[in-house]
């Protein structure tokens, strides 16, 4: 019986000594008083009855019974609320929310109740922050534009978040399978191993090919667990994209000041030799040296204007205005006739009446002028240029350009609208190309909220389409 | 890594419920599948070089895949040891055993591929001075892409069991097949006797870049046979193969 006010006691919130005092004088009140009670009872009946050594007897009896009943109830009423409570407990811990309340009679297990409840209450709050803590580092790795591996000493792959499945084509995984057979990549398990082993960072790059063609640069950080497990921490960087815009800018100044000396050396070189011409008077190969001069100061010229339209349509700044798109193209094609016919080229048109749009007239003018001397420089003289206009059903307008030229191979596809980018570099210069004409349209139709897509068989042509809303996003964005 | 005495498969002790043997075994395994994962590495390097050193005439990088193809002639020879002692030692069945004669068929596809590699490696020399066609060339990089790709899966599939993926491979290793009969009607249409020089080497090139597109197939194939069990041919969507 005095183990119950004990445990009670030990099992009172840390923190709130003063409770200690309260419990046990509660208990033992109770107690008391029930003892009292018998003591009082036994004694009085002794009284009345003490004459006769039999009844005494009796009586005596009769008080260890009435004792034993009386204690039996005390204890009674101690015992089922606290099983009651236990039973409770018990519940919660499978999730029931909360303690039943003990009925008011024993107060310190109703206390006992409330303090429990304020504890599990306590610990789902926690329960529900760490959760809450896991789903939001759970999201922040899923959100990463970076790679996260997490590997364990061994090597195997215990976590990958979605960008990191997504470059190695990585669906499901059983956690714990060795990386490098999860990944199909030794290297990654390499640095993984190494850094562990030296408690230090290390850093790498993977280069791959399936599913699709990818560099990353390989991050690993060692992990220690508090448990002395050890692991490591791979961040992936995609430098794909990166790498090419890198090489697009170091290819764009070689390529512009290569394409800039060349005319411009062949010019002295020819000037030095009219001067020789003129000092042997002879005036026959001084014209031809100056017809040459002309030739290659006009692609100089050339270049230099598509520079500076390329420069300028980069800029973004639209002047929009209505544009009478059929007036735009016959303009063009018109300009572009007397070209056509000199290299024996048969340039025609399809244009639909009355298409018109809002833009940049002089923009969308590079636009259609740039694909349509794109398309008789790479025909064959006996060739054919058709330039086709159309209002689009769902509003805007669509260009196509097809010829029937030697066409693209397919892997040089993607790479076409890029700025000097040439597939034959050699042919290109005899034929006056500066490998920026495409980088312009590409430009001109993107700023102008639409896109140019080409298909191509090589020796049959190519199809350049562009499409165009009907009028400019606004603002119109500034690339 | 410790070698258990030859004579014991029985279980020595127990841990966690495996046993020592067992776990040692695994580890051999790991270790047999991990330098088979590089040398598919290494050959895809290899052909990545390769593909370079014809595209630009490097002569340099050239050599430097016939010489690297040493390298792999050694792990090729490491491998099938292991292959032959875990085999002798362990005596392993079942999907073990699969897995086993399965490293040992694709141990010499990818030797056979590294010696394309250098097939083509050889011919850079042989073509440099003749002049290329660029659509003859440009169909060839693209067969090298599509063969790298297949190469890359195929090695993929391997390393994941995937057999979903293995099973793909054969519609991967279609455009390959596509290119290389184009290569031949190019080369019909070279009219250059100095190009055609040059065109004749390329069908070659074009061959062993299809070849290794089959091999590729084939590791495949083997994929399904750790899976499944079953000796498969995967067949190509129109059975033109070989």
């Amino acid at each position: 019986m005095s183990e119950g006010p004990a445990g009670v006691r030990g099992a009172a919130p840390a923190g709130r000594p003063a409770r200690r005092s309260v419990l046990p004088r509660r208990l033992s009140s109770r107690l008391f008083a029930s003892h009292l009670l018998l003591a009082a009872v036994a004694l009085a009946l002794g009284a009345f009855l003490s004459r006769s050594p039999s009844w005494r007897i009796g009586v005596i009896a009769a008080a260890i019974v009435l004792a034993g009943l009386l204690s039996g109830a005390t204890a009674r009423s101690l015992t089922a609320p606290i099983a009651r409570l236990a039973r409770s407990v018990r519940r919660m811990t499978n999730g029931e929310p909360a303690v039943e309340p003990a009925r008011p009679e024993p107060l310190e297990l109703a206390e006992l109740a409330a303090a429990l409840n304020a504890t599990a209450e306590q610990l789902r709050t926690r329960v529900a922050e760490i959760a809450g803590e896991r789903d939001r580092a759970a999201q922040i790795l899923a959100a990463l534009e970076n790679g996260v591996l997490v590997l364990d000493a061994r090597g195997g792959l215990g976590y990958a978040n979605p960008p990191a499945r997504a470059w190695f084509g990585l669906a499901e995984f059983e956690p714990g399978m060795p990386a490098q057979r999860v990944l199909g990549v030794l290297d990654i398990t390499r640095l993984a191993k190494q850094a562990i082993a030296t408690s230090r960072r290390a850093s790498g790059q993977v280069t791959l090919v399936f599913p699709e063609h990818r560099t990353l640069a390989v991050r690993v950080t060692p992990l220690s667990g508090r448990d002395g497990s050890a692991g490591a921490l791979v961040t992936l960087v995609d430098l794909t994209s990166r790498r090419r815009l890198e090489v697009l800018r170091r290819d764009f100044v070689a390529n512009a000041s290569h394409e800039l000396k060349t005319p411009v050396a062949a010019i002295r070189v020819l000037a030095e030799s009219l001067d020789d011409a003129l000092d042997d008077e002879d005036p026959d190969t001084a014209r031809r040296f100056v017809g040459r001069i002309g030739e290659e100061a006009e692609r100089l010229g050339r270049l230099v204007k598509d520079l500076l339209d390329l420069s300028k349509v980069e800029r973004g700044t639209l002047a929009v205005e209505p544009v009478d798109m059929v007036a735009l193209v016959k303009d063009v094609t018109g300009r572009s006739a007397r070209q056509a016919a000199e290299r024996g080229l048969d340039l025609r048109t399809g244009l639909q009446p009355g298409v018109s749009m809002r833009g940049d007239r002089a923009q969308l003018a590079l636009l259609v002028s740039n694909l349509v001397d794109n398309a008789i420089q790479y025909t064959q003289p006996g060739g054919r240029v058709t330039v086709e206009l159309r209002a689009q059903d769902a509003g805007g307008v669509r260009i196509v350009v097809a010829d029937t030229g030697m066409g693209i191979p397919s892997n040089e596809l993607p790479r076409v609208f890029e700025r000097f980018y040439r597939i034959d570099k050699a042919r290109d210069r005899q034929t006056g190309g500066t490998g920026l004409g495409l980088a312009i349209v590409r430009h001109v139709a993107e700023s102008h909220g639409g896109r140019v897509t080409v298909d191509s068989e090589l020796g049959r042509g190519s199809t350049f389409t562009v499409t165009l809303p009907a009028s400019p996003p606004v603002p119109a964005p500034a690339t | 890594m410790s070698t258990p005495p030859a004579t014991s498969t029985a279980v020595v002790s127990r841990q966690g419920g495996r046993s020592t043997v067992r776990a040692t075994f695994e580890a051999r395994l790991e270790g047999l599948e991990a330098k088979l994962l590089q040398m598919g590495q290494i050959v895809q390097t290899q052909l990545t070089r390769t593909l370079e050193a014809l595209a630009s005439g490097d002569l340099a990088l050239a050599d430097e895949v016939i010489v690297r193809d040493d390298a792999l002639d050694r792990t090729y020879v490491e491998v099938e040891q292991e292959i032959l002692r875990t085999l002798a030692l362990q005596a392993p069945v079942a999907r073990d055993l699969r897995l086993v004669a399965a490293v040992l068929h694709v141990n010499s596809h990818l030797e056979r591929m590294g010696d394309l590699c250098v097939n083509m490696a050889k011919f850079v020399r042989i073509t440099v001075e003749y002049p290329p066609v660029p659509a003859i060339q440009a169909t060839l990089a693209e067969m090298g892409a599509h063969a790298q790709k297949l190469i890359a899966a195929a090695m993929t599939a391997f390393a994941r069991r995937d057999a979903a993926l293995a099973g793909t491979l054969p519609r991967l290793d279609e455009p390959l097949d596509r290119l290389n009969q184009q290569i031949f009607r190019m080369i019909e249409q070279t009219g250059d006797d100095r190009a055609l020089e040059w065109a004749s080497r390329m069908i070659l090139v074009a061959r062993y870049l299809e070849r290794l597109g089959d091999h590729s197939v084939d590791i495949g194939e083997q994929v399904g046979f750790i899976v499944t069990g079953e000796v498969r041919e995967f067949l190509p969507p129109k059975a033109a193969r070989g």
